[in-house]
């Protein structure tokens, strides 16, 4: 099965153009491709993770698959470049890669409700997922970035057709944005090959290297392994590790390039939000993991401060305003920027522990972000209304979707026994081991967030209940899918962690020797 | 027979999973039957234990491997020590006989299984912390009894006040585990290891079995920084080289940080404001928070990091600070409340901060003894309160009155709990309490011993108002009162028996308790008797009670005394205005700082972009009408885009 990683792009790509063939009366067929194109990819991805090599200190990508799309000879200084569509998964890209396969099923299933142009709905939502897979598969910058356009393109056309009243103001944003963090985000590519290029050739000049002649190269597993043979001058790193960080500050919408995202999330409908909050919102940290922790290691260490500092202003930003806000997209947005702040202070800390809760972080938050986007909007679906000041007391008509929200509202908060707290405590360890003082501030996140979960909940679940939402009807059959293996997956890392510790282990291990941590 | 202790936990965590399953299909009568047999059966086993651990002593903690974690993994267990296997025994004790009560109480409740569901999860956790072998899996089971807590005091979910009451005591406990939080996270970085074990190696306490380590100095005051972490460069060069932080200093604060955990918990000054607004939730609730589960966690804690405390003064004699002050502010509030809830709750705080004077002046037996008897009193309190409030319906002291007549049982069993909290010899309370003021005072202490020996006067007064005001006098509502069910006489009969006679568990002629605690070697500081001091206690105790038959015996005559104290009858009225203080100093800013921000985002930050926006849309409207298609014209801005071009370029001194 060393070809799986590839048939997870392929499959959905293969769906979205099946459902461009069928009639778009054919609502059910269609809606039967769309489920299947995004279950099977996740059985793959599934296999992956069942055949995955775990054990000891593991490098490299597993899985790798190949093809040259375009090879350019004499490219630079006498040296080809291949083009490549190439795939490959490490302890660090395969958990997102399952958590792609997790959520784009279950926003399959919610898409059941889309009534307005299935067809085309189903076919960007394929393509999107495709985009997902190929994002967090990728083993060539090339692959990467083309996978990073295609999602792009996707959610536009998902937010600007099937969102709310000023779905086009949202996708337009989003646009910009995104589209803007791409082109810093290509820059930094560019500058990475070119400077591995570089230094490559002086390497090969004095010791033996493998690599000769293609020592231009966009390979990401080549890159890899460069970087853990030589190291750029730290006069390099510095100003190309500021270029991926200004793109992963847009893209991940830190503070303060964030305003993108709770318009992004208000105007978007579910399955979107599931898909966009819940997989699209961990690719910036991605990246940021895969190419500046691992390839400027020393850039890293020369702005540590800075991206720490930073992680806590997104940290608190993200509570101080979730707290004030009146609608729930919003403040799941909010807090999801609070959530990724702790990310980026433990990417900041560079050590094993850290980088450790860093990945089980984007896992956990990812899940819990799908449960909470999927939970508010069954309930909105039954009382139209996603503002606290006209719900309430929903626990009486709605216990079991009630419930659920609670389950999905106490995990960010990160109570133990849920994915969430175990991705908190191992990310406060790496960074309380290098930054008492941020990480103590950092801290204050954790009240703030249960304060305004909290409140949220009280305003939504509790209290008397509204006349107007008597004889409500709790989940049914199908929303019973999503609920269960959503809260059956967050509970099961949250009790069992080495289910995914076993996988991140290894490689974060590997990453931390060399980088020094 | 130790290493079957985990069932004891593993039978309730059983009952919550098929409860949740099974839900309202089960029934009330199978659901409560099914619910109180598992924690009885806990109970006997957990004799057992205590028993085996009498007889053979503890047993290694079992662990098995739970995640891989920097250079060693993350393992979970069990362990059975002689305090976790008296704690064991306590808390199933308490905690069946709750249950028994809750099926009466809760009878005719449209959530009546739910209700079970949550006490068991409770109950589970509680007991799951209990046998925890370290610091990590502590915490899980430390939140995990906070999360129950929330959903049983939010239990009645559609009435506003629980639901505020319920996230209250979420946030603000959530405050102190954060403290906890960090602690763990900081003696793990000192330590390399969350083992109880490891980290305290040559201190009997916490450590019968421990294994060589490096780590063990932290019971000694100094900390050798764990070899993997300061090969790797972490924390202790931090701290030490930034911070210019000693062994000592660090012990103290990471001493202080587990504190305040258990201040959260526990519910003493500053962060005690949670506990009294939680009965809210049903009674029997109340009275598992209040006397098996959540609250005695702190205590517990404390307990269990009890070498950490005795390594650092500094942390020591805040713990006893701390736990005078809130003795005496929560006694002083307890005088006046008109909600006979209320009253208790504020009698759980105060005796609480008995607890915590103990450990601070290192009374580890005492401390941990009074936790043992105040379990047995305040359950029968709470219960005997939820009998009465069951009878009348109301929780206002000044409808009841007279009910000696209707309820003789519950009148009889409150009676000897009112005697045990207000340490009145021969019942329970007296014998611990004394204990924990003779420890002050021998260490010391004396102010300390001023303020609890206050406190024990306000506290026999506050609990024989409350006495005098429901059972003496005349019946002044206007229902039938009649006595509870046996499912609700039964738990007080056995209650008030033990809160009778639990003290002679380790009266000073038979320190029994003592004894088995300390197998091991004694811990801190046990106090021999004092008889000077056992006759002032109990004077003490004899004339609150005098005090409030005085002030009851007559009509007005309360009325007439609370006129003459004025402010200082306000001031306890409206609890000391901490509740009104934290609103307007950090709820209030909280709020307006969050408006504040959100108006910045939305119209400074999220304003510019749209600015940009505009501008440029703007711009490009504009431009479309130089697009005139005349050359002539497209001639002349060329040139005169060229001149200005030369003239930067002059002026800036060539052209790059």
């Amino acid at each position: 099965m060393a070809n799986v990683l590839f048939l997870t792009v392929l499959i959905p790509v293969i769906a979205a153009l099946l459902v461009l063939f069928l009639s778009s009366r054919a609502q059910a067929v269609i809606k039967g491709v769309g489920l299947l194109g995004a279950l099977i990819p996740a059985l793959f991805a599934l296999v992956a993770y069942i055949e995955f090599h775990r054990g000891g200190v593991t490098t490299g990508l597993q899985y790798p698959f190949a093809v040259t799309w375009l090879t350019v000879p004499n490219a630079w200084l006498n040296m080809p470049l291949n083009i490549q569509l190439a795939f490959g998964a490490d302890g660090i890209s395969l958990p997102l890669v399952l958590l792609t396969g997790v959520v784009s099923v279950l926003a399959a299933i919610r898409s059941f409700k889309i009534e307005w142009r299935v067809k085309a709905h189903y076919f960007w939502q394929m393509l999107l997922v495709a985009g997902l897979y190929g994002v967090f598969a990728a083993s060539d910058l090339f692959t990467f970035f083309f996978f990073l356009e295609w999602t792009l393109v996707a959610c536009y056309f998902l937010i600007g057709i099937w969102g709310n009243e000023r779905r086009h103001y949202a996708a337009t944003k989003f646009l910009i944005y995104r589209g803007i963090a791409s082109v810093v985000l290509l820059a930094g590519f560019i500058g990475l090959a070119y400077e591995y290029a570089a230094q490559a050739l002086t390497a090969s000049s004095i010791i033996y290297f493998p690599y000769a002649p293609h020592l231009f190269t966009l390979s990401i597993g080549q890159l890899l392994d460069e970087a853990s043979r030589f190291s750029l001058p730290s006069t390099v790193q510095g100003p190309l590790f500021l270029v991926f960080l200004l793109a992963v500050l847009i893209e991940e919408a830190f503070v303060p390039f964030h305003t993108w995202l709770p318009d992004t999330h208000e105007q978007s409908d579910t399955s979107t939000n599931m898909l966009i909050g819940g997989v699209l919102m961990k690719v910036g940290l991605y990246v940021l993991l895969r190419f500046a922790v691992e390839m400027l290691p020393e850039g890293l260490a020369k702005y540590g401060m800075l991206v720490g500092v930073l992680g806590v202003i997104s940290i608190l930003y993200g509570a101080f305003a979730a707290i004030a806000q009146k609608d729930w997209r919003r403040l799941i947005a909010f807090s999801n920027i609070s959530h990724m702040g702790l990310v980026l202070l433990a990417i900041a800390s560079m050590n094993v522990i850290g980088l450790q809760g860093a990945v089980f972080m984007l896992v956990s938050s990812g899940l819990l972000t799908a449960l909470l986007f999927y939970t508010v909007g069954a309930q909105a679906e039954r009382t139209k209304s996603f503002t606290f000041s006209t719900l309430g007391g929903l626990s009486k008509s709605l216990p079991v979707i009630s419930g659920v929200l609670l389950v999905a509202a106490l995990g960010s908060v990160g109570l133990p026994g849920l994915s969430g707290f175990i991705s908190e405590f191992s990310l406060f360890v790496g960074s309380f081991a290098v930054f008492p003082w941020l990480s103590a501030i950092a801290t204050l996140g954790m009240i703030f967030a249960a304060l305004y979960l909290l409140y949220a909940m009280q305003r939504t679940t509790f209290g008397p209940q509204r006349v107007e939402y008597d004889g409500l009807v709790d989940a049914r059959a199908s929303e019973w899918v999503p609920l269960v293996v959503l809260v059956a997956l967050v509970v099961w890392i949250g009790v069992y962690p080495a289910v995914l510790g076993d996988v991140v282990h290894g490689t974060v291990q590997a990453i931390a020797a060399r980088i020094g941590g | 027979m130790q290493n079957l202790a985990w069932l004891i936990p593993a039978i309730p965590l059983l009952i919550y999973v098929i409860l949740l399953i099974g839900g309202k299909r089960i029934g009330e009568v199978a659901s409560a039957t099914l619910s109180v047999l598992g924690v009885g059966i806990g109970f006997i086993l957990a004799l057992i234990v205590m028993q085996a651990v009498a007889a053979h002593g503890p047993v290694a903690p079992k662990v098995w491997d739970w995640l891989p974690f920097g250079p060693t993994p993350i393992t979970v267990g069990f362990e059975v020590t002689s305090l976790n296997s008296l704690m064991l025994v306590v808390v199933t004790f308490v905690s069946t006989l709750v249950f028994l009560f809750s099926r009466s109480y809760m009878h005719h409740d449209d959530r009546f299984v739910r209700f079970y569901q949550y006490l068991n999860l409770f109950v589970f956790a509680m007991l799951g912390l209990v046998i925890s072998p370290n610091t990590l899996e502590f915490y899980i089971f430390w939140e995990l009894v906070g999360v129950c807590s929330y959903l049983l005091v939010g239990f009645w979910y559609y009435k506003p006040e629980a639901a505020a009451a319920a996230k209250k005591a979420f946030i603000v406990t959530r405050i102190g585990d954060v403290g906890l939080f960090i602690g763990i996270i900081l003696l793990y970085l000192a330590t390399g290891t969350f083992n109880f074990n490891q980290m305290f190696a040559g201190s009997n306490v916490s450590a019968p079995l421990a294994t060589g380590s490096t780590a063990g100095a932290l019971a000694t005051g100094s900390v050798v920084p764990n070899a993997w972490f300061a090969q790797h460069g972490l924390l202790w060069a931090h701290w030490h080289t930034l911070f210019g932080m000693t062994p000592y200093g660090f012990v103290t604060l990471a001493a202080i940080l587990v504190f305040i955990g258990a201040v959260g918990k526990s519910a003493q000054f500053p962060l005690h404001v949670w506990l009294p607004d939680a009965m809210e939730g049903p009674t029997p609730v109340s009275a598992l928070i209040h006397a098996a589960t959540m609250v005695a966690a702190g205590v517990y804690l404390v307990a269990r990091m009890f070498p950490l405390f005795t390594a650092s003064s500094g942390a020591s004699e805040t713990v006893a600070i701390i736990g005078g002050i809130t003795a005496i502010l929560a006694a002083s509030i307890g005088l006046t409340q008109r909600d006979i809830k209320r009253v208790i709750a504020y009698s759980t705080v105060s005796q609480l901060g008995y607890m915590m004077l103990a450990m601070g002046v290192g009374a580890y037996v005492s401390g941990v003894f009074h936790l043992m008897t105040h379990a047995f009193f305040k359950a029968l309190l709470f219960l005997a309160a939820g009998s009465v409030i069951h009878a009348i319906d109301t929780q206002d002291l000044r409808e009841m009155g007279g009910l000696r007549k209707f309820m003789p049982i519950t009148h009889i069993t409150f009676l000897a709990g009112a005697l045990a909290l207000s340490g009145i010899p021969p019942f329970a309370g007296f014998w611990s309490k004394d204990d924990i003021l003779s420890a002050a005072f021998d260490s010391g202490h004396y102010v300390l011993y001023a303020l609890g020996l206050i406190a024990a006067f306000f506290t026999a007064f506050y609990i024989f108002r409350v006495y005098f005001l429901t059972f003496g006098g005349t019946y002044k509502g206007e229902k039938h009162p009649h006595e509870s069910g046996p499912a609700m006489t039964i738990p007080l009969i056995l209650l008030a028996i033990l809160a009778t006679f639990a003290g002679f568990l380790n009266a000073p002629w038979w320190p029994e308790i003592g004894n088995f605690l300390q197998d091991r070697g004694p811990i801190g500081y046990d106090p021999s008797a004092n008889v000077p001091l056992m006759v002032i206690s109990a004077l003490v105790g004899l004339a609150g009670i005098s005090l409030a038959w005085y002030t009851y015996s007559s009509e007005g005559r309360a009325e007439r005394m609370a006129q003459k104290m004025g402010f200082l009858y306000k001031l306890s009225f409206n609890k000391f205005y901490i509740d009104e203080a934290y609103g307007y100093i950090i709820v209030w800013p909280v709020r307006k700082l969050a408006d504040l921000l959100n108006f910045i985002d939305h119209w400074i930050i999220d304003g510019i972009v749209r600015l940009v926006g505009e501008a440029t849309y703007l711009g490009g409207v504009s431009l479309k009408y130089s697009n005139t298609g005349q050359v002539q014209t497209y001639g002349l801005v060329t040139l005169v885009g060229l001149l200005v071009l030369v003239a930067v370029a002059i002026g800036i001194g060539g052209v790059l």
